[in-house]
């Protein structure tokens, strides 16, 4: 996808992909390697995470199917528009097809099988202004961009996050973001990332896990029980730290 | 444990980079280096049993999220091969 004269898309494209068609792969001779490939990017399948995550640049609409391929907007013309789609001539037809040069200006030229009624050619005046937004270009070609990058190269950290289901643009708020800038020492950090998420070898947890069997109160005070809660904040004995912390830095109260 | 979670994140994730980025790992391969992961994580080798005090779905969120931000194997291997396509 990136690196368009590259060698090794040339080794991949004159082995894996019929000269007729550039979008789809021969079925036979296939090494093991690129079925393997083809299956993880959930080709076949006709929404794959692979499809989903990329979106056509057109340039002069030779590689790029109008309905059926994204391109102009985030979804394709056809599930946007599937009246309009059923009606329409061009089905299957390249961007490159649906139209052509005036001069130095290009022409958009839909055909439909019979007359719009009234709410459709609402519709139609929609896509109209959908596609006055786009306009082509005679001498480039048409290539893939891939969307979790503003440039549109690929970049495997965006497409782990995809597949991961994580938000790819980071929360920037959250206890958990402010602990890791925090400036401690980092087994520090750990220690309370474990406290936040309740996972410290307190009493209470061990004996929930059945690793100790006898009380669970606390091994400062003796009298309630021992959650993390209870340790770092509650305690008698944590409450005079923090107090003496609060003295140390200067802050009164508590 | 911060030091184990630092190598955990440079030297266990980079070992198996360049075959995860060519092929397409077995899923018991995946498991396998998941688990010896997770076994170094909580320090199986020397006390020989351990709790695995935060499940690995959570440490391989990324830390925003309250994870460790260790990288999943099985997600990254996709993620690595796609961009072969």
């Amino acid at each position: 996808m990136s690196g368009e004269g590259g060698k090794w898309k040339e080794i991949l494209v004159s082995k894996y992909y019929t000269e007729v068609d550039a979008r789809q792969a021969r079925i036979k001779y296939q090494s093991w390697w690129w079925r393997d490939l083809v299956k993880i990017c959930g080709d076949g399948v006709e929404e794959g995470w692979f499809q989903k995550a990329t979106v056509w640049k057109v340039g002069n609409g030779s590689t790029v199917r109008f309905w059926e391929d994204v391109w102009i907007q985030s979804t394709c013309l056809k599930t946007l528009h599937p009246r309009l789609y059923s009606l329409s001539c061009d089905q299957g037809k390249l961007v490159g097809e649906v139209g052509s040069w005036e001069e130095d200006i290009w022409r958009w030229c839909l055909n439909w099988r019979r007359d719009r009624y009234g709410w459709e050619s609402s519709l139609e005046s929609d896509l109209l202004t959908i596609l006055s937004t786009g306009s082509l270009s005679k001498e480039a070609q048409d290539h893939l961009l891939w969307r979790g990058d503003p440039k549109g190269m690929f970049l495997v950290k965006s497409a782990y996050s995809i597949l991961t289901n994580h938000q790819q643009v980071s929360i920037k708020e959250g206890v958990f973001c402010s602990l890791w800038q925090a400036k401690a020492m980092p087994r520090v950090l750990v220690t309370a990332w474990r406290v936040l998420l309740d996972r410290i070898p307190t009493r209470a947890n061990l004996i929930r896990r059945g690793v100790l069997v006898n009380s669970p109160l606390c091994a400062l005070c003796n009298t309630l029980e021992e959650s993390s809660q209870h340790l770092f904040l509650e305690c008698v004995f944590a409450q005079r730290v923090w107090s003496m912390c609060y003295r140390w830095i200067g802050i009164l109260g508590a | 444990m911060a030091g184990r979670i630092c190598l955990l994140k440079s030297v266990f994730t980079a070992i198996p980079l360049f075959y995860l980025s060519i092929f397409k790992a077995p899923v018991v391969v995946c498991n396998k280096i998941s688990s010896i992961q997770r076994k170094f994580l909580w320090d199986w080798e020397r006390q020989n049993k351990s709790i695995s005090w935060v499940s690995w779905d959570n440490v391989c969120k990324p830390l925003e999220e309250g994870g460790l931000g260790v990288k999943e194997i099985r997600s990254f291997n996709s993620a690595l091969l796609a961009k072969w396509k």
